[in-house]
């Protein structure tokens, strides 16, 4: 079985860095997500993991073995395409024979596996159809069954719920993850999607121009964020510049906003992160005025602005109605709602970048 | 408002509304009623010759049945395309997939080297045939300056000479579509294949292979059907001794002069190329 490590893992096209020193590691059964925006390198090292691109540095182990420049078909990994990339003039059964025709596995135990592997993602009588007369969902499990019916070391996903409906996501979210751990595989998920990354993953990894920006469960994540980046690009994020305090942060304008500074010196500059679902509408703390509200069904977001410009977002209670624009409301949160990003971090992300470092989840 | 717009550009109204599609239909109606009378009518007459010449009679189709010599002609024009299609189909597919597998500037040399020859006159390049393999030419002189052979090779005025022109003028045809079916394949397809432990060998016959199929198929059709009706390069590289039905239907009209069954054979064979032409379609439209 396979756990995946990643070791000084570097991908330069000329001058252009795709992926820098990449150090991670994913444990046997673990599912990590790799998330980030479009163009953060990540597609890249799940290419790289696949053996469908080959680094400039670094080393790739599965479960202790160095694949780094073993074929694609010597890796033993199960990968799902963005596009499912399923064979058109297969049918579904010839589709997830596939893996076990090449590797001459007898006929009655490959008509036996793909019959399990098919009634394991709910396809059982879809065999003799062809992939073109299935539905976006269907074929997505047809390619996740062809991805595991060889029990593979480890599964790659590479946005595997990016073409489905927003109705059809979280169910397969669901099945996707309760399939994985009743397999116990290995899995590593590669999404822009922070709704999927959040769902589905034991641990995130967060990337950003190709150098690792954050690694750790998910609520670690969205509720300590590592820097501005991560803060801004998981959820909606509050953010405040002020300087440190006994008793919370002091703005510009001379609000205190309640936080924990431990240990951190009185005096010094700081970015609070305060979640819009933190702040408590009422409390005093902090005066915003009302501007809009965003309805969205389950809850709505209202969009505040402070006396200094700042523009803030707040979940209000359910069933609150929206005051008239302009209506100034008190507005606070409990301290340990505030988190104030890791000292150096928010004025300097290109110099992180520069020196990748990963903390332990 | 919008119908004058629509009157005005009769293209996409026809896209919009059916109805709307008579009006573009009609501008092409004279362009249709001279191409009816000036050349569908008069073929169509020429063709009722077989049957309507000098009264109803069916003697001429039955003269064609009797005669060995017609049948061997036809049969003879039938292997010829056959052998055709085959030789074509053998070095058209490794050239094509040769071409693929180019980078983008070699590729467009390599297209440009394949299309070369639709520049240059059939009559032009079928005597340049002569000239490189006659008794005196190119490769014979090679062969015997090299001792590789006694006396010259007989290339010319046989079934060899025969399909290696009619094998030069029509193998752009079937490796230009089946060039740009394997251009438009999905890359992660082989890629999904390398991944599921498929090697190489494999990838290619179990998923490259399967998927040209359907254009490569249509694209042998497409020259077995062309090489029905060649004229030209059987006459002059078969010295005729290799009779095809256009050179039987030469003979028939100009020195015989036989024109009703020149009409039963002509018909025999666009009913027989309709029919190819049906299948090639019916090949052809599976390839998406």
């Amino acid at each position: 079985m396979g756990e995946i490590a990643f070791e000084g893992i570097e991908k330069r096209y000329g001058p252009m860095v795709a992926v820098r020193s990449l150090t991670a590691s994913v444990a046997q059964g673990e599912f990590l997500t790799i998330l980030g925006p479009s163009g953060s390198g990540k597609t890249t090292i799940l290419s790289m993991v696949a053996g469908l691109t080959a680094p400039t540095a670094g080393r790739i182990r599965i479960g202790g073995r160095n694949v780094t420049h073993l074929p694609p078909q010597e890796r033993r990994i199960g990968l799902v395409f963005q596009s499912y990339a399923l064979f058109p003039h297969l049918t579904v059964e010839k589709n997830v024979a596939f893996p076990l025709a090449v590797r001459g596995t007898p006929r009655g135990e490959i008509a036996r596996r793909v019959e399990a592997a098919l009634a394991r993602v709910r396809l059982g009588g879809f065999g003799a159809r062809k992939p073109a007369q299935l539905s976006g969902g269907q074929q997505q499990r047809v390619a996740l069954a062809r991805a595991l019916v060889f029990e593979p070391d480890i599964l790659l996903l590479d946005e595997p719920l990016g073409a489905l409906d927003r109705k059809l996501r979280e169910e397969v979210q669901v099945e996707l993850k309760s399939l994985q751990r009743d397999l116990g595989i290995t899995t590593l998920l590669v999404t822009h999607d922070q709704e999927e990354a959040l769902s589905l993953s034991d641990r995130l990894l967060v990337l950003d121009q190709g150098a690792v920006q954050q690694v750790g469960a998910p609520h670690m994540v969205y509720r300590r964020p590592a820097n501005r980046f991560v803060a801004d690009f998981l959820g909606l994020a509050n953010m405040f510049e002020g300087r440190l305090e006994a008793g919370g942060l002091r703005l510009p304008g001379g609000a205190l906003l309640p936080c924990r500074a431990d240990g951190r010196a009185e005096g010094s500059p700081a970015t609070l992160v305060v979640r819009p679902e933190h702040i408590r509408l009422g409390s005093s703390g902090l005066s915003a005025r009302f501007r809009q509200a965003v309805y969205l069904g389950h809850l709505q977001r209202w969009h505040l602005e402070t006396a200094e410009g700042a523009r803030l977002v707040a979940t209000p209670p359910p069933g609150a109605t929206a005051p008239a624009p302009g209506t100034p409301l008190p507005l606070g949160w409990a301290a340990e709602d505030g988190w104030l990003l890791p000292d150096g971090t928010d004025a300097a992300r290109p110099a992180l970048a520069g020196t990748p470092s990963l903390q332990p989840a | 408002m919008s119908a004058v717009t629509q009157g005005m550009l009769p293209g996409h109204a026809a896209r919009a509304a059916p109805r709307a599609g008579w009006g573009a239909g009609a501008y092409a109606l004279p362009l249709l009623g001279l191409m009816i009378i000036a050349f569908d009518l008069p073929i169509l007459l020429m063709l009722a010759q077989s049957v309507l010449s000098p009264q109803p009679t069916l003697e001429h189709w039955a003269e064609l049945g009797q005669s060995p010599v017609y049948l061997r002609v036809l049969g003879n024009t039938f292997q010829m395309a056959l052998i055709t299609a085959l030789v074509c189909g053998a070095l058209g597919y490794p050239l094509a997939f040769w071409i693929r597998c180019l980078k983008p500037r070699a590729q467009l040399v390599a297209l440009s080297l394949v299309l070369l020859p639709f520049w240059i006159s059939v009559l032009v390049r079928t005597y340049a045939w002569i000239v490189v393999l006659g008794n005196a030419g190119l490769v014979n002189r090679s062969l015997l300056w090299l001792g590789l052979t006694e006396a010259p090779l007989p290339f010319l005025y046989n079934t060899l000479g025969v399909t290696i022109g009619t094998t030069n003028v029509l193998l752009p045809f079937l490796v230009l579509p089946l060039v740009a079916s394997m251009m438009k394949m999905d890359e992660r397809l082989f890629q999904a294949a390398a991944t599921l432990g498929a090697s190489r060998m494999a990838i290619f016959w179990r998923v490259f292979f399967p998927l040209t199929l359907p254009a490569f198929a249509a694209g042998t059709l497409l020259v077995f059907i062309l090489t029905l009706g060649f004229y030209v390069t059987p006459a002059i590289l078969g010295g005729g001794r290799v009779p095809m039905i256009a050179n039987m239907l030469d003979v028939l009209i100009n020195v015989m002069p036989r024109w009703e069954v020149a009409a039963a054979i002509s018909t025999l064979l666009l009913g027989a190329t309709i029919l190819l032409f049906g299948l090639y379609r019916m090949v052809g439209g599976r390839r998406s």
